[in-house]
């Protein structure tokens, strides 16, 4: 009996610490929630919220960053307006589109229409693309979302932005579910809820928090005046911090962010010292 | 055998296994339609 | 009579195993009758039972069936094998052991069937629209497997019963081709109960809106089900080594006699045998199973690599790493039942820090890759103290290097009660070395070189000559060790029993580690379909479509374990209690 219950406490106490260590041994991190719908009132929209609409679908429910992102599995998009037309000369063209918008619609509806050199799924000769279409399957955007993630791309990439915020909702949608207008959010009033609104935590170490992609911020005050971390939150590219990748730091912060956040961030970064 | 022979037989040894292996990797990276050595 | 009865029976059920493989072939060609596409559901559409979590106790259940299946899937496999070796060698030992152990499964069968009676009945009510829609597409597959099941018993309860009935010559083959039969059964109820789970993961048959084109063998076939088959077959076996090995070590705690210590310090040590050479494929199971899900689907491969789930197999690589170390640890305390063991013990302490080393290697976290907001709980997409060795290249170093240890600690348990008696045992021993170290030696300029100097296509690439190095050191070596030992003579007899109470508790924990580690890695296989039923075709619209957190799916698996694990208790003492004889004095009138 005594052989019996030390095994038995044994048992338990490896199955325990297996647990603990789950629990406690590496973050707990809550994974993104089923994605929804969004509610979108078009009528209301100007041209602003249409490509923020855009934007949290991109980063959002689109799982675009999944892919498109630093770690080279995919192109970077926010390059796609230097490479949208070289796209469509590229002899290896075979697709229907005409235009720059054209294109990008097509990468979005039929990703294997034509594939980036060096992109396409392994052993498909670049035929494939591993890009799911975005219009059904696990993705699934409504007609007006597409939209709105186009706009978004043509904006991001630096194009004149041609797409039209559509009248209607497309078949799916309902009146029912298209309550509420798509009101500004208020703005943030504190540089944590600015920071964790923009992540910037996520590249930047500021204080505790830590992160290796951007340069560390926690004394940033001390080197770089008002007017610098001004050109930094707005051109990022003007001016690259030495020994980090262009591209990296948000460059639409200017459109993102109201101008009384835009001095709380310069604000409290010019006193980190 | 002496010290300095047996050395010597378990670098030649060495020296023929890794030759065996190498011959190996050549095959296996060819058939993968790859060099060993990568060229830039 | 009683003979020809059985016969009869027999002849009967392999009739009607033959009937139902043979009408598969026409109906699977049968045009495609009015299927509708899959549901689309809402919250309303999940019942709720009783006010319990319908999620749960799905999982739970689940996840106890598929223990007790492994187990009892397993067992039959190796004791054919056993039986075939006693067979052999007619050492009436691997007979013995070889009934004993599926005694132990006999009990746990038909623990297994209750689970699948419960997981249907669960599935039926808390999800009777996914059950619908996949019972319909199939219905030929469902149906066939209940009758398979019948066969399944039957074999079984003849295979053990009939034992001592079957022994002699010509009865022992026929007991032996029982055997096969049932391993033939159990393999393929594991296929079809793999084809269901993987269509859910990669459907195939149907179009984007669910619609079945009537071809239930192109369901069946999809993308994921040999991948998931290799590797659940070979897993399967491992795992019933594992807890066999349990049931021996507890044998051998409580063992009075000697005689009874010796028995079952060799049963221990023949199920560790089996578990150990099943483990030592697994991980390359597992990374063909990861890449071709990666080929099927590069955003569930994402999902599956990168996100919450890479600090999944983090906590995969500290069971996989105990596994390893308890299994050598094993290997290094059974040293003791020779005498000639000594010569070695020399080794043990370096075999220990390489393994260490790779454990390290391995446990180092994958370079991360996220959505952004998980990118923004996290801090960033490396780990803050990643590194070089987050890479992939590594750990199939790592990996490599842990498998030629473990290899060479065996090795050294096999040479250890015995002398060689052949005159080049020098030259041997040397060219052993050296093959040892020319392997080693390649296995780290693949991973070096062309995991830091190269692209991801060589990466990748380089993985294969690794592996195919550290087969060629096994198979090699083992030629080279049976000639240098041709002949040799034993330092004495083994002392069978001769081994410490605590190399028990390797075996313990090899099989509370392995129970473990399947649940959790039933987690992520589940949990990449993310808020799918069935994946891009089948939404999950319930309350509970969400992932849950590592932390939470760490207390389910490990609840579901002590439950399982009471269960296997139960199972052991009744095997037990059977052989118990009470005489009550005076109770029975004379
Ligand atoms: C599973 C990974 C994956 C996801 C998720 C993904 N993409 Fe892609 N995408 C790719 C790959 C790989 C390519 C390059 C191959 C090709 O041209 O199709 C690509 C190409 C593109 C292109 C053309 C780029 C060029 O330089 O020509 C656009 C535009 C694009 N994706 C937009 C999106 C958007 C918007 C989303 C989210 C709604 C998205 N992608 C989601 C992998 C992905
Ligand atoms: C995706 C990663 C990323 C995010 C998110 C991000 N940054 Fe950056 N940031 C960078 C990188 C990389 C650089 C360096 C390259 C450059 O100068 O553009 C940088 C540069 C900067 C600089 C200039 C530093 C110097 O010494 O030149 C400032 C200031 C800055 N970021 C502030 C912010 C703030 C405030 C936020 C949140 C609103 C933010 N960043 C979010 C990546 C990021």
């Amino acid at each position: 009996m005594r052989q019996f219950l030390s095994v038995i406490a044994f048992m338990l106490i490896v199955i325990g610490s297996f647990s603990a260590y789950s629990n406690l041994g590496i973050p707990q991190i809550e994974p993104a929630p089923p994605p929804t719908e969004e509610v979108i009132d078009l009528g209301s929209m100007d041209m602003g919220q249409f490509l923020a609409l855009g934007d949290r679908i991109f980063n959002g429910k689109g799982t675009c960053t999944l892919c498109h992102n630093s770690l080279g599995r995919a192109p970077m998009l926010d390059q796609i307006g230097s490479n949208a037309q070289a796209r469509l000369d590229d002899a290896r063209y075979a697709g229907s589109a005409t235009d720059i918008e054209g294109y990008l619609r097509e990468s979005l509806t039929d990703p294997s229409a034509y594939v980036v050199a060096g992109f396409g799924k392994a052993g498909t000769n670049d035929t494939e693309s591993p890009m799911p279409g975005t219009e059904s399957g696990s993705i699934a955007l409504s007609g007006p979302e597409l939209a709105a993630v186009l706009a978004f791309l043509q904006d991001n990439g630096g194009l004149e932005v041609t797409v039209e915020i559509p009248t209607d909702m497309g078949d799916e949608a309902t009146d029912e579910n298209a309550a509420e207008p798509g009101e500004p959010r208020a703005p943030f009033t504190s540089f944590q809820d600015l920071s964790d609104e923009f992540a910037c935590e996520a590249c930047h170490t500021i204080g505790e928090e830590a992160g290796d992609l951007g340069p560390n911020l926690s004394a940033i005050g001390a080197t770089r005046d008002r007017d610098y971390i001004r050109r930094a939150l707005l051109d990022p590219n003007a001016e690259i911090a030495e020994g980090f990748e262009e591209g990296m730091m948000p460059d639409d912060l200017g459109t993102q962010l109201y101008a009384t956040e835009l001095e709380l961030l310069i604000d409290h970064l010019s006193q980190l010292k | 055998m002496g010290f300095a022979r047996k050395t010597l037989f378990f670098a030649a040894a060495v020296a023929a296994c890794g030759a065996g292996f190498l011959v190996l990797d050549v095959v296996m990276m060819n058939m993968q339609g790859l060099d060993l050595i990568f060229e830039k | 009579m009683r003979k020809t009865l059985s016969f009869g029976f027999l002849a009967s059920l392999v009739a009607l195993v033959v009937c139902v493989l043979a009408g598969t072939g026409p109906a699977l060609a049968q045009e495609a009758a009015g299927f509708g596409p899959a549901p689309v559901l809402t919250a309303a559409d999940y019942p709720t039972v009783a006010g319990v979590n319908g999620r749960l106790v799905i999982w739970i259940v689940a996840q106890l069936h598929l223990w007790f299946a492994a187990f009892v899937l397993a067992v039959p496999i190796f004791v054919f094998i056993i039986e075939a070796i006693g067979m052999r060698t007619r050492d009436k030992r691997y007979d013995d052991m070889a009934y004993e152990f599926i005694k132990v499964s006999i009990t746990a069968y038909s623990i297994t069937a209750i689970l699948g009676g419960l997981l249907l009945f669960s599935l039926i009510l808390f999800y009777p629209h996914l059950f619908g829609y996949l019972s319909t597409i199939f219905s030929k597959s469902m149906f066939y497997y209940a009758l398979l099941f019948f066969g399944e018993s039957a074999v079984l309860y003849l295979y053990y019963y009939g034992w001592h009935w079957l022994q002699g010559d010509l009865r022992k083959w026929i007991h032996l081709s029982l055997g096969l039969l049932l391993n033939a059964i159990g393999t393929t109820l594991m296929l079809l109960a793999n084809a269901w789970l993987t269509f859910m993961m990669s459907p195939a048959g149907v179009d984007p809106a669910g619609v079945f084109n009537g071809n239930e063998w192109e369901a069946i076939h999809n993308f994921l089900w040999n991948p998931i088959n290799i590797h659940r077959f070979v897993a399967n076996i491992a795992y019933g080594g594992s807890i066999v090995g349990a049931y021996a070590a507890f044998k051998f705690l409580t063992a009075r006699t000697s005689q009874e210590k010796a028995h079952y310090d060799w049963m221990g040590y023949n199920a560790n045998f089996i578990a150990i050479c099943a483990l030592l494929p697994l991980p390359f199971a597992g990374y063909y199973l990861a890449a071709e899900i990666y080929a099927y689907s590069q955003q569930m491969g994402i999902t599956l690599m990168g996100g919450i789930f890479a600090w999944l197999f983090i906590i995969q690589a500290v069971l996989i790493g105990a596994l390893f170390l308890s299994a050598n640890y094993y290997l290094w305390c059974g040293m003791g039942r020779s005498d000639g063991a000594r010569r070695y013990y020399w080794a043990i302490k370096y075999i220990a820090i390489v393994l260490i080393g790779a454990f390290l290697v391995w446990f180092t976290p994958h370079t991360l890759v996220l959505t952004n907001s998980e990118l923004k709980s996290l801090g960033g997409p490396h780990h803050s103290i990643l590194g070089p060795l987050g890479i992939m290249p590594a750990k199939n170093t790592a990996v490599n290097l842990m498998i030629i240890f473990t290899f060479l600690s065996f090795l050294i348990y096999r040479r250890s009660n015995k002398v060689a008696t052949v005159s080049w045992e020098g030259m041997g021993n040397t060219l052993q070395v050296a093959l040892f170290t020319a392997g080693i030696l390649n296995i780290l300029f693949l991973g070096i070189y062309h995991g830091y100097f190269t692209n991801t296509v060589y990466k990748v690439a380089a993985s294969i000559p690794q592996v195919l190095t550290t087969f060629v050191v096994i198979v090699v070596s083992l030629v080279l060790d049976s000639f240098i030992y041709r002949g040799a003579r034993d330092v004495g007899p083994l002392h069978w029993g001769r081994i410490p109470d605590r190399a028990q508790y390797a075996l313990f924990l090899l099989a509370v580690a392995f129970t473990w580690l399947m649940g959790l890695m039933g987690y992520i296989r589940s949990g990449i379909r993310q808020h799918w039923h069935v994946v891009d075709i089948m939404r999950d619209n319930s309350p509970n479509a969400f992932t849950p957190t590592l932390g939470y799916a760490a207390n389910v698996v490990s609840v579901a374990a002590v439950i399982f694990l009471t269960l296997v208790i139960f199972v052991f003492w009744i095997a037990k209690v059977s052989s118990v004889k009470t005489l009550p004095a005076g109770y029975w009138k004379e």
